[in-house]
């Protein structure tokens, strides 16, 4: 890759960073109109966006955001005033940036039409603003103007100041590519600027380093210029140097005397310049004495620690492979000290047992994600839609700082959002519809996740007008997925929504829409080892409740053995383990079995597993696993025991096949099949629907 | 387009000789003790390998050419493959013998004419003819896909 690649990389990812922050900023800024914290912070973001745009080739992209550059101006200054019409239109502008973010400046005839028709949106925008803000903005001057009156002191004209700006940049700043020259002829264009520079630090010529920065700058400037916009100036660089800027007089005050021989006292000793003695020289001049004081704490809450890096995602995933390679190895280790009955080793191998234990913890941990990252797109999804459909909807986030698997969190984002439109779309109605209904025209989402042993627990939650079940149970028989007579309980209808006859769209325009697609949503969730499952009520709402793991690729297991293979079944899943005497007794019937009174389906492995049927001398036993709430007994032939496994992916080429979601490998270094439950209750499922067609087919038959 | 191929490793399966790609092959191993069989996949699978760590899946060339599938012996062989490149897909493929690694030259390789068809490949990059044994070159790319099915 090329070095300018490499930065272009790094721009479009630090651009996301900063759309997330714009983003976030907005929607906060909604509910509070008057933040200036917020707006400055959305400034900002636009600000970097626009900046790095320009440097590094995206030249649409600079050139639109500086539009919204300047609208966002004005905010600052308080002559546009923060609406929604304005938060709107930004949001909008949000995605043509993302656009040409994505693109960079080839845009499509399309898109280019896109673009000028936003840009043209500002303009207008503007436009209307100017019009209805003349009138505030004299408001504003008069009300100056009056201030001014309050102030005894004669006041210099045009609000000229004295401001002290000491710059004191990071040994590394032109690394980055920095001139600082240009920052300073940046000032000078601003405004009578003397500047200072401090070449004290710069060492022998024989230690000198060319890509080192030891200069600093004092410069006293005469401006008009507020302070915001001469920290602007140094906005790239604020982070690769220590900054401050402080307003010494209200006045011009650079050709005092005083002041003269303060400047010429530093050049001469090398010592920067104080505020304070340049305050003393000048206090009879000039009224704000706390001025100063009040900016520089504005600044200080501009510094931040940095708590977090960004690594390539490579770099953890190497880490992560790592890690499961060393507990492997060190459990082939353990399994060889135990055959020789070397306790020396046994010993050794523990403690690297205990370590490499806690290594993997931690490796994890690094991987994990929180959740809050894709928040964003959520809130964004469920404040454009409402605003689409004319819909009043508080949407409230719990649980953000839970942390996922990124490999799960990349997986989830889809599901999550479809499950979101759908109760923007159909959950919640219309605001005449709820008070019709008796309800409050506001109506809630409610996204809560939560830890629940070692899954995680997403809730999605609304108040809208709920699921009928008679409703789906009637579609259901005319779809033929169910027959006429069929008694369901509600979750058993509502669990139809999830199977793939039922999405179809025929049936979506009849039925309110509800399950769109919901059986996607499940596949998907399956293949990050999730479920989703739901409730309804109907006229009160609906709840969809989806489990995660909290990591892929680690689980508790129960190592088994059917025919030759060994296989893993998650011990979250399992819920007792019987002696197979009990299928002997006459308590089993068509793969049925009773237990404790209860009757559960049972399966037997070998059959799913197409392995050769049990001979007389083949053990067997009976384990009973509970997923959601359902019971299942699997027929196994030897349970081993418990086993912490690493579970690897079985690749492309093996996707395709039913029960088997990943593989493990034994201390002995042969490889464990570690069991899909979930999938194995479909299995049942399938035999169910097949046997069920044979019997619908008949009916054909006897009808016709 | 395939003119780019300039080294092949090339195997027997039955009584033909095949050939791959060098510039795809990861690895000769031998037949492992046990190969872990997947429930519910095709017949030509195998099943999977452990090969440091990772997990292989190997297919059966015997099989998928519908040529007999003969006892274990010493003489058999899996070859690692990777069609694309990448670490994340590769599999296996269980050989009678391995043969010989050839430079062959564009010139040489000449159409594939099979007297009848056979299993489940359609398509050859090529033939060359070499030590009297005519080689027929395997697109890899094809290969993935039959397994991959």
């Amino acid at each position: 890759m090329e070095i300018i690649d490499q930065f272009k990389v790094k721009f479009i990812e630090e651009s996301t960073d900063n759309i997330n922050d714009l983003e976030e900023a907005l929607l906060l800024l909604e509910s509070d109109k008057e933040n200036k914290e917020l707006i400055e912070r959305s400034f900002r973001a636009m600000h970097s966006i626009k900046g790095g745009g320009a440097m590094f080739g995206f030249n649409k992209l600079s050139e639109f955001t500086h539009h919204l550059e300047s609208i966002y101006d004005s905010v600052r200054q308080g002559s546009i005033p923060i609406s929604t019409e304005l938060i709107t239109l930004t949001f909008s502008a949000i995605d043509q940036i993302k656009l040409l973010l994505k693109v960079g400046d080839n845009l499509s005839q399309e898109d280019l039409v896109n673009f000028d028709s936003s840009v043209k949106m500002f303009e207008h925008f503007i436009e209307k603003q100017n019009n209805t803000s003349t009138i505030t903005d004299e408001n504003d001057d008069y009300e100056e103007v009056e201030e001014v009156e309050n102030i005894t002191e004669p006041k210099n004209n045009n609000n000229e100041k004295t401001v002290l700006i000491s710059f004191v940049p990071n040994p590394d700043l032109l690394e980055n590519g920095t001139n600082p020259f240009f920052l300073l002829d940046d000032l000078n264009n601003m405004g009578r600027a003397i500047t200072l520079a401090f070449s004290n630090k710069i060492p022998n010529f024989v230690d000198l380093k060319p890509v080192v920065s030891y200069i600093n700058w004092q410069i006293l400037i005469c401006t008009e210029h507020t302070i915001n916009e001469l920290k602007d100036v140094f906005i790239f660089v604020e982070d690769d140097c220590e900054l401050h800027i402080d307003t010494i007089a209200d006045t011009c005050i650079i050709d005092h005397p005083e002041v003269k021989k303060i400047i010429q006292n530093a050049q001469n000793t090398g010592v920067l310049m104080t505020i304070k003695e340049l305050k003393n020289c000048t206090l009879s001049a000039t009224q704000t004495k706390t001025q100063g004081k009040k900016k520089l704490a504005v600044d200080s809450g501009k510094d931040h620690k940095i708590s977090s890096i960004r690594v390539s995602s490579n770099k953890i995933d190497e880490l992560v492979t790592l890690v499961s390679e060393l507990v492997i190895t060190q459990s082939q280790l353990t399994l060889y000290a135990e055959n020789n009955n070397d306790t020396t080793i046994a010993a050794i191998s523990e403690n690297i047992q205990k370590l490499s234990r806690q290594l993997r913890d931690n490796a994890f941990n690094i991987s994990l994600i929180p959740l809050q990252s894709e928040l964003m797109r959520f809130q964004r999804l469920v404040r454009d839609l409402s605003k689409e459909q004319d819909k009043d909807i508080d949407f409230t986030i719990e649980g953000s700082e839970i942390e996922l698997d990124k490999t799960i969190i990349e997986n989830l984002t889809d599901p999550l959002l479809h499950i979101l439109r759908n109760s923007v779309d159909h959950g919640i109605e219309t605001k005449k519809q709820r008070i019709a209904a008796g309800k409050s025209p506001k109506g809630n989402i409610i996204f809560k996740a939560f830890n629940s042993g070692a899954n995680v627990v997403i809730e999605i939650s609304d108040d809208g007008k709920g699921i009928d079940p008679e409703e789906i149970r009637s579609k259901a028989v005319y779809q033929g997925l169910i027959d006429q007579d069929a008694k369901l309980e509600k979750e058993e209808i509502l669990e139809l929504l999830f199977t793939s006859g039922f999405s179809t769209r025929t049936i979506v325009t009849d039925l309110s829409g509800r399950g769109v697609g919901l059986d996607v949503v499940r596949r998907k969730l399956e293949s990050i080892r999730g479920k989703a499952t739901i409730d309804s009520e109907k006229g009160k709402g609906t709840i969809i409740t989806i489990r995660l793991p909290l990591t892929l690729s680690i689980i508790d297991g129960l190592l088994i053995k059917v025919a030759n293979n060994h296989y893993v079944l998650p011990i979250s899943a399992i819920k007792t383990i019987y002696s197979a005497e009990l299928l002997r007794e006459d308590n089993s019937f068509n793969h049925v079995i009773t237990i404790d009174d209860e009757q559960v389906p049972y399966i037997d492995l070998r059959e799913i597993f197409q392995e050769n049927d049990r001979t007389e001398e083949d053990h067997s036993q009976l384990i009973l696993i509970k997923v959601e709430e359902r019971l299942l007994g699997i027929i196994a032939d030897d349970v081993i025991g418990e086993y912490q496994t690493v579970v690897k992916p079985l690749g492309r080429y093996l996707e395709k096949q039913g029960y088997i979601s990943g593989a493990s490998i034994l201390g002995d270094g042969t490889i464990a099949l570690v069991i899909d439950t979930s999938r194995l209750f479909n299995a049942r499922k399938i035999k169910k629907e097949i046997s069920q067609e044979k019997s619908t087919s008949l009916k054909k038959l006897l009808n016709a | 387009m395939h003119n780019q191929i300039s080294t092949i490793l090339s195997f027997k399966i039955g009584g033909n000789v095949f050939a791959l790609d060098a510039l795809h092959v990861l690895h000769i191993l031998e037949v492992p003790d046990i190969i872990t069989r997947i429930p519910n996949t095709s017949d030509f699978m195998k099943g999977v390998i452990n090969h440091h760590g990772n997990i292989i899946p190997v297919a059966d060339m015997r099989i998928i050419m519908e040529e007999e599938v003969k006892e274990k012996n010493k003489e058999q062989a899996i070859i690692i493959v990777n069609p694309e490149n990448s670490n994340e897909v590769r599999f296996g493929i269980y050989v009678d013998m391995i043969s010989e690694v050839i430079e062959i030259k564009p010139e040489d390789l000449k159409e594939t004419v099979m007297d009848s068809k056979r299993g489940m490949i359609d398509t050859y990059v090529g033939t060359i003819f070499h030590k009297g044994t005519f080689i027929h070159i395997i697109d890899i790319m094809h290969l993935s896909e039959i397994i991959d099915k």
